[in-house]
């Protein structure tokens, strides 16, 4: 057993040596950078349970995606960030209007270490119907990282984030910036050739 | 012209006579197979029963296959009292004599255990004649309904008639960017199943075109503090591929290491994150010292990946605790008069491994061994002395001895202290 161990130990030694890290940088993912993918099960608003998984890749970044679309809104919002929340109905109105010409918005729930999913699902939920949104809105039980690997080390809210069918951050909207919705829109018509 | 006709005619039916010996009509040769007791461990001796019941129910029905059921042999053996006609040492020996006799050519071992709430269904073959392990296979159902429908499938690949199914193969180039979840330990320390986690994910990340996520990543995810949720996430695919999907990751690696009496077993899946799917399977299961986990998971790893690991062969180097004995491993056997065996250019997989010691003090051990893929097995093998009878101990002695001496000394002491004749009375003399 004592030559398991030390080969264990070596072994773990070799293995961290090569490992890689996804540290969040303080400002996160800017503009150019391509999408880190990832996959969070989004809200069945009806049966207000999680449903299933919902990938960024899905839409852009692969040149096989499910549902190809010409730009993805990425938006990023908490319970507790009431602009977000007033961006909502905002959002779901581009959504409708261009949702046909290739436009997809994904909504990302960020929570803080203290929030509890089960109590801030069941608060998003109520959220996400008043305000009417019908897009999907995405949900992670066990970590935040790829909030943070996006919105960076601050975490600063709210955050739109603008992604063209490569895969590839055009324009990332961040605190006061984000309420310019005249100049979102333009971003976005201009993305899919409105 | 005549003549010339005749002797034409005369090679031409020469010379298919001659073809018609060299070609005999084909014959269907009956392999005689012996479908050993299937042996229950920590599971109901009902089910392993089943199994057999099974295994046989599915070789007989095969053409060119005669089965003998462990019942059969042992009918043969208790009416015709083979053992004492044959003078065989050991049970083993024996086995091979009995088999012999019956003309069996190859024997069907299997045993069932449970690995949480999964069986796993080992069965190997043994040739009789060369005395060695031929194909090994493993199943997994969650009952016996669903062992028995993959039992015709493991028979297909034990006697040769398909190869083992692969089910995912890293191609040439492809980048593979995976998570080595955090093994189940079920009958062992959780540390000992952590401690395999890392040499699995070592191993995996040293194969060309994988690179394995760190394990922190995921332990952070699963600590208690991530875990608030409602939902418990165990062994759950609903769970694990929510997290592969959160690192942003197309596959990981999931399963389970466990002990169940002298039996290890090593359980791990491949799993698709995007189609929530096994993609791939490995189910390592042996007898022996739990040193040779390190091995077997080395070798899983290669075995999930899809890895052609034939070409990358291991070594052994043994040394046992009896100076001379005969050594049995894998196809080769040998007798040694140094307590050492060495053998290089193995192709990695499960060995089976015996060593009989010259001395008649010990036991005849066997074990099995791993050879992990590029690697070198060093191991010292501890050959168990056998026990000593109880006649021959030293307190069965010291007992007698003392037994006999106090014997001794009591009828002494009773014959010194009788009350001897004073002399009176009266003597007849005629």
């Amino acid at each position: 057993m004592k030559k398991l161990n030390l080969l264990i130990i070596m072994s773990f030694l070799l293995f961290h040596t090569t490992l890689f890290s996804a540290e969040p940088s303080e400002e996160g993912l800017k503009k150019g950078d391509r999408i880190a993918d990832f996959g969070m099960r989004s809200a069945d608003i009806e049966k207000g349970k999680l449903s299933g998984l919902v990938w960024l890749a899905d839409f852009v970044g692969k040149k096989d995606s499910k549902d190809p679309k010409k730009l993805l809104v990425l938006n990023f919002f908490a319970n507790w960030c009431a602009p977000c929340i007033a961006e909502m109905p905002v959002l779901q109105s581009l959504y409708d209007k261009y949702k046909d010409k290739g436009l997809m918005v994904l909504s990302v729930n960020f929570r803080t270490e203290s929030e509890k999913f089960d109590a801030t699902f069941a608060e998003s939920l109520r959220i996400i119907k008043e305000k009417g949104v019908k897009y999907p809105v995405l949900f992670d039980r066990f970590t935040n990282r790829n909030q943070l690997l996006y919105l960076g080390s601050k975490a600063v809210l709210p955050c739109l984030i603008i992604i063209d069918k490569d895969g590839v951050i055009i324009e990332k909207f961040q605190g006061e910036q984000s309420h310019d919705l005249k100049k979102i829109e333009e971003v976005i018509k201009k993305g899919i050739g409105a | 012209m005549k003549v010339f006709i005749f002797s034409v005619c005369a090679l031409f039916f020469c010379s298919v006579l001659y073809s018609e010996e060299k070609t005999p009509p084909a014959q269907n040769k009956v392999q005689k197979l012996l479908v050993e007791k299937v042996e229950a461990a920590g599971v109901e001796a009902a089910l392993a029963k089943s199994l057999e019941e099974a295994l046989v129910l599915d070789i007989g029905k095969r053409e060119n296959t005669s089965v003998v059921t462990s019942a059969e042999m042992q009918n043969v053996v208790k009416t015709a009292q083979l053992k004492s006609e044959m003078s065989c040492e050991g049970s083993d020996e024996c086995l091979v004599e009995v088999q012999k006799k019956l003309s069996v050519e190859t024997l069907i071992s299997g045993k069932v255990t449970k690995l949480g709430d999964e069986y796993i269904f080992s069965i190997n073959t043994i040739n009789v004649t060369t005395k060695t392990v031929g194909e090994r296979i493993s199943i997994q159902g969650r009952d016996l309904n669903d062992l028995k429908g993959k039992i015709k499938e493991a028979v297909d690949v034990l006697l040769g008639v398909s190869k083992p199914k692969q089910m995912f193969k890293l191609k040439d180039g492809e980048e593979l960017k995976l998570a080595v979840m955090p093994l189940t330990a079920r009958g062992m320390e959780q540390t000992t199943a952590d401690s395999l986690t890392s040499i699995l994910s070592a191993q995996l990340n040293q194969i060309k075109g994988i690179s394995v996520i760190s394990q922190d990543d995921i332990k952070a995810m699963l600590s208690k503090a991530a875990l608030d949720s409602s939902a418990e996430c165990s062994d759950s695919m609903e769970c694990v591929v929510e997290i592969g999907a959160s690192l942003g990751l197309s596959k990981l690696v999931t399963g389970a290491v466990g002990k169940v009496k002298d039996t290890f077993v090593i359980s791990v899946q491949l799993i698709d994150v995007r189609n929530a799917d096994v993609v791939n399977r490995v189910l390592e299961s042996y007898t022996g010292d739990d040193s040779e986990l390190q091995n077997a998971i080395k070798l899983a790893a290669y075995q999930l990946a899809g890895i052609d690991y034939q070409s990358l062969t291991g070594e052994v180097d043994f040394s046992f605790n009896v100076k001379k004995g005969t050594v049995h491993f894998g196809d080769d056997e040998k007798k040694f008069d140094k307590p050492q065996y060495s053998a290089a250019g193995l192709i990695p997989g499960r060995y089976f491994l015996k060593v009989r010691a010259e001395d008649d003090d010990y036991l005849p051990l066997q074990t099995d061994v791993y050879v992990a893929p590029g690697a070198k097995n060093v191991r010292t093998i501890n050959v168990l002395s056998r026990p000593t009878p109880w006649y021959k101990s030293w307190w069965f002695w010291t007992l007698t001895s003392v037994v006999v001496l106090g014997a001794a000394g009591t009828v002494t002491a009773v014959v010194l202290t009788q009350d001897t004749p004073d002399g009176s009375g009266t003597v007849t003399i005629e």
